[in-house]
């Protein structure tokens, strides 16, 4: 959307908001266009484009807030959300007093979104280009294997009562090779994302890694259950962490569902294990100088050496603790949430060879899936079927599968013995999390 | 929404490169939900999703394209973008399109979007206080209110200019309790394709609450489930997710169509007991995941999916039509039209078998019972499928004992199939969300009582 075109929409919202009796109100719009495309077999099955965003009106009457969103960014579409703003604070039963960003404030000023969109034509290039690399990357390729690209520009206005006249405005794009395997009859599958201008990206690698991964995965035997030596790859500690992260959210806290209320200042974890929270991540095209709420954002140590530094706060819950906003302010479409930007463990000193020799007759956890029926957030337990390698001679042995690792979270953060000394290439985004290698002496197993 | 002639201008547009099949989805949705917590009303929302998508296909190639601009300009733009993604020639194309009705088979008597909130707030409040005063050990509820009124027309090129509206309404609530020996959580989601008029009857908002607590409070006593092999018995309603995720994916033509299912290839061929008759089912009259027609304009039908273990159908949308030489079963579906549809699930359950109830359970010498299911995936190469327990319980001796917490059902789709041993006669359905390539869709999973003689239970001990 033009700015320009934001600020019509906007000065409608004000006229409408001052005649609903409205005392603040803020509108925040959010869309991107984007391209994708992706293979089958040997030709480009897929094409995809879209121009899509969401406006989102936020405003107060009396002491009460109510939301309202629309798909629909247009004049009279405006209008409407006032209304439905109106109603919907009329029935707000809060007691606590809401809060909107005020202006005046200091924002990081990021570098200017230098990336431009691909053409249609480079897009499907590039899909295809993965999906000659894919075929050519092992003998045993077989049907689904395929290629894809995408690309997305995103921009985001939040205007307010308050004076307050943000924008931010990043765009990324990406390939990726998804290589099905075949031997006997039986078949495994692996990914491979790449994000990066298409020029840069290196096909036959992506290709190669994906389908190295898949042929690993053959043969795997089901472990017999006991107590393990585990270390997490990377990418599946991120998937722990990604799953428990509203334990750090300051509402879950004070809603009573985070055992992590009342913690800070607490030793929570190993004392190797630095967890920081960086909106400015390196790297990152994704990066954003003000939250979901207009407050401005920063980088701030959420775990030093084991203590738990701060939970993340918006400017609600923030008021609630007599604390300031921590800028983690996410934007739904109903109401003011948490998110993360780069949530991530600090490397430690120890390559994964060095870890594997820790964990001699353990195992390397390279799979994990169903999170979201697997982890109870509230309890920290979790319970989730893994496939991974056996450790053995200090490196990564016979392939396994469909074995559950069983543990806590508050336990397993306590437990850390090492940590790995990489963050693998993972994709950016406006919200991520990332971690190495992490690697603890025992975790319970449960197998044939 | 948009007129007949701006669709027949649109679609010839999108045509006019050698398409051979040219679509429009264009929707206006809007939904809303209020959401209690800590006794009070913490907020309430409304959304608004409009837009179009237009979907160009040649072969089993096609080509998306989604807008908010629902102008004749914006859509034109639109169906250019996509003719020129497509380019597989000139074409001078005419569409004609006719009126394509049918008698609505889900009777929605008060729409929740015309109901006012305070009247939702009413009824979420007769959940939320019947979860949150049923015991003391019950320290936090959540709970919300939720309901979508899509409306929604297709027009192809086939000359299909087709309308339809869909409500559905939904409670939702968790329930935390806590005492000496820990915390835990309690989740039930009763939903149905209804307005309003569903809490006169069909839900009752203090059941869904009491029955939330009383999930949380029982698993407060819960040891952590013994790990390993065993014989376990899948409880009604929502236990049917076991299917759903197990085998239901693999029959969706989005992975049966690129030769990636398990499935592929085997209709005719015995792939379960022969106790076992599975089936989709979008009739159940005003059922959750209940539609008339699909997102791509096919009117749906009642799917027999196996038969007494052979497997008899998959679910077809139009581009799975296409690369399986099969006839279209009204299978393709989307969150919204931001979304190419895709094959995908309405209401699927085992359907009622042979063995009484009580036999199942007086048959395992050692096992577990799983009262209630929570979600699940699965990957639909290898057929590996994950899903956890909510509520379980230990069955020694034919008798169900004490509760277990933490345990989790793994195994294969295939494998799984074949060892449903016994089904039992008491079929209910559950309600969900069922999220895969073209969205999260609401869907139902269903069975009565079975019984699989051998998984794989992770536990903790």
């Amino acid at each position: 959307m033009k700015k320009e075109t934001f600020e019509k929409i906007y000065a409608a919202v004000e006229e409408e908001a001052v005649k609903a009796g409205a005392s603040d109100w803020e509108l925040y719009y959010s869309g991107d266009g984007s391209l994708s495309a992706e293979t089958f077999r040997d030709e480009l099955s897929g094409f995809s484009a879209g121009q899509d965003g969401w406006m989102i009106l936020r405003l107060k009457i009396g002491r009460k807030t109510g939301c309202a969103n629309s798909t629909s960014a247009t004049l009279s579409e405006a209008k409407k959300l006032v209304a439905l703003a109106a109603e919907n604070a009329a029935l707000c039963e809060k007691e606590e007093e809401v809060f909107f960003a005020e202006g005046g404030q200091t924002y990081k000023e990021l570098p200017p979104c230098t990336f431009r969109m691909p053409s249609a034509k480079a897009v499907k290039d590039a899909a295809m280009e993965m999906r000659r690399a894919a075929y050519a990357s092992s003998d045993l390729i077989s049907d689904g294997t395929s290629g894809g690209a995408y690309a997305s520009l995103g921009e985001t206005f939040y205007y307010s009562s308050r004076g307050l006249r943000l924008s931010d405005r990043s765009g990324s794009c990406g390939a990726y090779v998804y290589s099905v395997l075949e031997k006997d009859g039986d078949k495994r599958d692996a990914f491979k994302v790449v994000d990066g201008a298409f020029k840069k990206i290196d096909a036959d690698a992506a290709a190669k890694e994906a389908s190295e991964k898949a042929y690993a995965r053959f043969g795997a035997t089901v472990p017999p259950g006991g107590n393990y030596p585990i270390v997490f790859e990377g990418k599946q500690m991120q998937q722990i962490l990604g799953t428990f992260l509203p334990v750090f959210f300051a509402k879950e806290a004070q809603q009573g569902t985070s055992l992590l209320a009342g913690k800070e200042g607490e030793k929570i974890g190993a004392e190797n294990l630095t967890v920081v929270d960086d909106p400015f991540y390196e790297g990152n095209p994704m990066q954003a100088s003000f939250d979901g709420e207009g407050s401005p954002t920063f980088t701030k140590t959420v775990i030093d050496r084991g203590v738990l530094k701060t939970l993340l706060y918006n400017l609600e819950t923030a008021a609630k603790a007599g604390k300031t906003t921590t800028g983690n302010a996410s934007r739904g479409g109903s109401s003011i949430g948490t998110k993360v930007y780069n949530f991530y463990i600090v490397p430690g000193a120890f390559s994964r060879e060095e870890l594997f020799k820790k964990a001699e007759g353990g195992i390397f956890v390279t799979g994990m899936k169903g999170f979201h029926a697997g982890a109870n957030t509230v309890s920290g337990d979790f319970s989730i079927e893994s496939e991974g390698f056996f450790i053995k001679d200090g490196k990564q042995g016979e392939a396994i599968k469909s074995f559950t690792v069983s543990g806590n979270f508050f336990d397993l953060l306590k437990n850390i013995a090492a940590i790995g000394d990489t963050i693998e290439d993972q994709n950016p985004g406006v919200s991520k999390v990332r971690c190495p290698d992490v690697f603890l002496e025992s975790m319970p197993v449960a197998g044939a | 929404m948009i007129k007949r002639t701006v669709c027949e201008e649109v679609l010839a547009r999108a045509m006019s490169t050698g398409a051979d099949y040219a679509e429009i989805f264009a929707e206006h949705t809007p939904s809303s939900s209020v959401y209690m917590v800590d006794r009070h009303i913490e907020d309430a929302s409304s959304s608004i999703t409009a837009g179009a998508g237009i979907r160009v296909m040649k072969g089993t190639r096609t080509v998306y394209g989604s807008t908010t601009d629902m102008t004749r300009t914006g859509l034109l733009r639109l169906a250019r973008q996509v003719a020129e993604a497509l380019d597989e020639g000139r074409a001078e194309v005419q569409i004609r399109l006719g009126d394509f009705r049918f008698r609505p088979a889900h009777p929605v008597l008060r729409p929740s979007s015309e109901v006012p909130k305070a009247e939702k707030a009413e009824v979420l409040k007769r959940c939320y206080f019947a979860a949150a005063d049923a015991q003391d050990c019950i320290k936090q509820v959540k709970a919300r209110i939720m309901d979508i009124d899509r409306n929604f027309l297709i027009a192809n090129s086939e000359g299909k200019y087709i309308r339809d509206r869909q409500v559905r309404t939904r409670l939702a609530v968790t329930a935390v309790a806590e005492d000496s020996r820990g915390t835990e959580s309690g989740f039930v989601g009763p939903g149905r394709r209804m307005g309003m008029e569903m809490f006169d009857s069909t839900v009752i908002p203090e059941e869904a609450g009491r029955e939330a607590a009383r999930i949380a409070i029982a698993r407060l006593g819960a040891s952590f489930c013994p790990a390993g092999k065993m014989t376990v018995a899948i409880e009604n309603g929502f236990g049917g997710v076991i299917f759903h995720e197990a085998c239901g994916h693999s029959l969706e033509a989005t992975s049966v169509g690129t030769g990636t299912s398990q499935m592929a290839g085997k209709l005719g061929q015995k792939i379960a007991c022969e106790k076992v008759t599975a089936i989709d089912d979008p009739t159940e009259k005003n059922a959750w995941g209940s539609i008339d027609v699909d997102d791509e304009g096919t009117l749906t039908h009642k799917i027999v999916l196996i038969e007494k273990g052979v497997l008899k159908s998959y679910m077809v949308d139009r581009l799975g039509a296409r690369r399986m030489g099969m006839a279209l079963t009204g299978s393709g579906r989307r969150q919204d039209y931001t979304f190419e549809p895709t094959s995908r699930m309405t209401n699927t359950y085992i359907d009622n078998g042979p063995d009484r109830n009580e036999d199942i359970i007086s048959s395992i010498d050692y096992g577990l019972y799983a009262a209630q299911m929570g979600g699940g995936s699965v990957n639909p190469i290898t057929g590996a499928f994950n899903f956890a327990v909510e509520e379980g319980y230990i069955v020694r001796g034919g008798r169900i004992c004490e509760c277990v917490k933490g345990a989790s059902l793994i195994g294969t789709g295939s494998e799984v199939l074949m060892n449903i041993d016994m089904v039992g006669q008491n079929r209910k359905n559950g309600q969900g969300m069922c999220g895969s390539a073209s969205g999260s869709i609401p869907n139902e999973v269903g069975q009565p009582l079975i019984r699989i003689s051998s998984i794989t239970v992770g536990g903790r001990n």
